[in-house]
């Protein structure tokens, strides 16, 4: 097959994996060697989606003997079948990289025979990447579910992140997706392993992330983060992320409803408060389905749901305290500690709006000086009415 | 009158605005600046006089400048480097005040953009920061031979110079040249040398890339795979690929395609 036929095939297969992030430390480093890696994310380019392309993000193979319910590319679908070799996989993705058009290799794949065989393939095509080729960017390298411990070791050594999806929040919803995987064996133990490698003191910085199909098995929002909470709390990762359920055609779960395209937001958020702003699971408010509120801002809920902590007083409460008001984040919660250091405080809402607080909801839970800026009951009615306004239809003469 | 000459770079501002202040009845100008055709004063050039020699004196008249021990001083001194790169000529009064203003109140003061000069001063910085990061992203490079790579860039602010670094440092083996259309110039890395050229004929320099490369043939198949339909959003694709950077890519000709 034509390397564009595979292109087609294999890209398309890939494009539901998400990595968005490739900021990461020096790992590699060949004197003289192509490539580097950066501290912050570059986007290459954006899809019509909104998605920013930054990475090759294609499969080794995508024959599979998984049976994952959503996915298109599980054994019994009648589509075709491709693989790259490790040398053409290699030798493509060092041209793009030549070319600017991506930042770094995002390798996953489909069990082709057995795992250990397509790990191999993976792992090849790695290495030739980074000894033959002299690459020293960025590779982020997935780990198949059940794959023995010498190559998720290896796997450690030659990528900058690993990662292995967690795909549900725990076993009792992978049995809706998938009959051959178990999620404890073969997925958190890997995690396990990864977590492990990278302790190590010789360990060069690696890092691990995980994904969770949002709306597949039925599982709600308040399940989800408490898995994430507890995969972040365990095996240390660096990065969640969400991706959609869209059913595909002849996979079982084609009549499943998509999931709402906007539980993938909400729950980055989520996970942003989690990771960044130290909220604590137990903190998320929840509607009657177990979803996070969809037309709220989940730090806001959070705030609204617990009145009896506000409001701080901007001039005196601490760097965590600021974390929690709404509409003030970690770059302006610094901005206030480090003024009220050289003892300047804030005065107005007009200077915090200048030093970058979103006031339309932070004036609500704050004190300066002394002064209450808001009052939070019109704030509380001003949801309330937007949110009946959304029972209103207009009429139509006709 | 005396005129206080700087240079475009921070330690160079910082010596003058000092110098300013200890010397009674003077103005401030960057060498950059045309001069003035009217009036022409004595001059000072702030590079020719050591900072240890300013510092020494400021603090005698003045007491201690305790944010130069800050550790967030090298952080501002970066920021005033790039916001000389910004295209408005008001960038020189801008940093002027910011420095003004720093020894005024506080540094603190104005990195936390609490004043106007110090937001807008941010807001210089952070667009010159901007139109690098963005050109290092949607820039093409495409591969010629003896080991050239060239692309095009489109460049806002004076940043070309940044951006052929970027590139130098990750294809250290490799020839470089940078085409900015905009600014009718060309940013070159021979491996050993960089210079800096207003070539006659730009358009034809920039025709040479290839079209029939077969690598950016199989990047537009790949690309056009990685678009889910079912999660269209270009309002968002737009808000971060803005037609400003389009700079002849396929990938915006695929956007427009999409567009309503």
């Amino acid at each position: 097959m034509e390397i564009t036929e595979k292109l087609k095939i294999l890209g398309n297969a890939a494009k539901y994996d998400i990595c968005a992030s490739t900021a990461t430390n020096k790992k590699h480093h060949i004197s003289g060697g192509i490539g580097n890696t950066f501290q912050h994310t570059i986007c290459h380019s954006f899809t019509p989606d909104g998605r920013c392309v930054n990475l090759l993000k294609v499969l080794m193979s995508n024959e599979c003997q998984g049976d994952c319910f959503y996915c298109p590319s599980r054994s019994t679908m009648d589509i075709p079948r491709t693989s790259f070799t490790p040398e053409e996989l290699s030798k493509l993705f060092i041209e793009f990289y030549k070319r600017n058009f991506v930042e770094g290799l995002f390798l996953s794949s489909g069990i082709k025979f057995n795992t250990s065989q397509t790990m191999e393939d993976m792992l090849k095509a790695c290495e030739i990447i980074r000894y033959r080729y002299q690459y020293n960017g960025y590779i982020h390298m997935k780990i198949l579910p059940n794959s023995p411990y010498s190559y998720v070791e290896r796997a450690c050594q030659l990528a900058n992140r690993v990662s292995i999806n967690a795909e549900v929040p725990s076993q009792e919803h992978m049995g809706k997706i998938s009959k051959s995987k178990h999620w404890e064996k073969d997925i958190l133990q890997r995690m396990d392993w990864i977590k492990n490698l990278s302790d190590k003191k010789d360990s060069k910085n690696i890092s691990q992330s995980t994904q969770f199909i949002v709306g597949a098995a039925s599982e709600n929002d308040s399940s989800i983060i408490q898995s994430m909470n507890r995969l972040y709390k365990t095996y240390s990762l660096t990065r969640t992320y969400f991706s959609t359920f869209v059913p595909i055609k002849d996979t079982p779960l084609e009549n499943q409803p998509a999931a709402e395209p906007t539980r993938e937001g909400k729950l980055y958020q989520a996970d942003f408060l989690l990771r960044i702003y130290k909220f604590k699971a137990s903190d998320f408010v929840f509607n009657t389905n177990g979803n996070l509120p969809s037309d709220i801002d989940v730090k806001l809920a959070v705030s609204l749901n617990n009145l009896q902590n506000f409001p701080k007083e901007v001039n005196t409460c601490s760097y965590s305290e600021l974390l929690k008001i709404p509409g003030i984040g970690p770059l302006t919660a610094q901005r206030i500690v480090t003024l009220r250091r050289n003892n300047i405080k804030i005065e107005s809402l007009a200077q915090l709006k200048k030093i970058g607080a979103q006031i339309k909801n932070a004036q609500f839970f704050l004190t300066i000086n002394g002064r209450l800026q808001g009052n939070i009951t019109f704030l509380i009615s001003k949801i309330e009415l937007e949110r009946e306004r959304k029972h209103y239809k207009q009429l139509t003469l006709f | 009158m005396q005129q206080i000459l700087y240079s475009s770079y921070a330690s160079s501002v910082i010596k003058a605005v000092l110098l300013a202040r200890l010397i009674d009845d003077t103005q401030l100008k960057n060498k950059a600046q045309e001069d003035d055709i009217l009036f022409s004063f004595p001059q000072i050039d702030a590079d020719s006089i050591s900072s240890k020699d300013i510092y020494h004196k400021y603090r005698q008249q003045f007491g201690e400048i305790q944010w130069l021990k800050d550790t967030n001083f090298s952080f501002f001194k970066q920021q005033i480097n790039m916001a000389f790169r910004h295209s408005k000529p008001d960038k020189y009064i801008l940093i002027e005040s910011v420095l003004k203003e720093s020894l005024d109140n506080s540094l603190q003061f104005v990195l936390a953009k609490a004043t106007d000069f110090g937001r807008k001063f941010y807001n210089y910085y952070n667009s010159v920061a901007s139109d690098v990061h963005a050109n290092k992203g949607f820039c093409r490079l495409q591969p010629m031979e003896s080991d050239l790579l060239i692309g095009k860039i489109n460049t806002e602010h004076n940043t070309g110079d940044l951006i052929l670094r970027y590139f130098i440092q990750r294809f250290p083996k490799h020839k470089i040249a940078l085409i900015d259309k905009r600014k009718n110039l060309a940013f070159f890395f021979d491996l050993e040398q960089f210079s800096i050229a207003r070539p006659d004929n730009l358009e034809k320099a920039s025709t040479i890339m290839l079209e029939n490369d077969i690598y950016t043939q199989y990047w537009h198949t790949y690309f056009e795979t990685q678009y889910i339909p079912e999660k269209k959003n270009t309002k968002l694709a737009l808000k971060h690929f803005p037609q400003k950077r389009w700079n002849d890519m396929f990938e915006a000709d695929f956007l427009k395609k999409h567009l309503e």
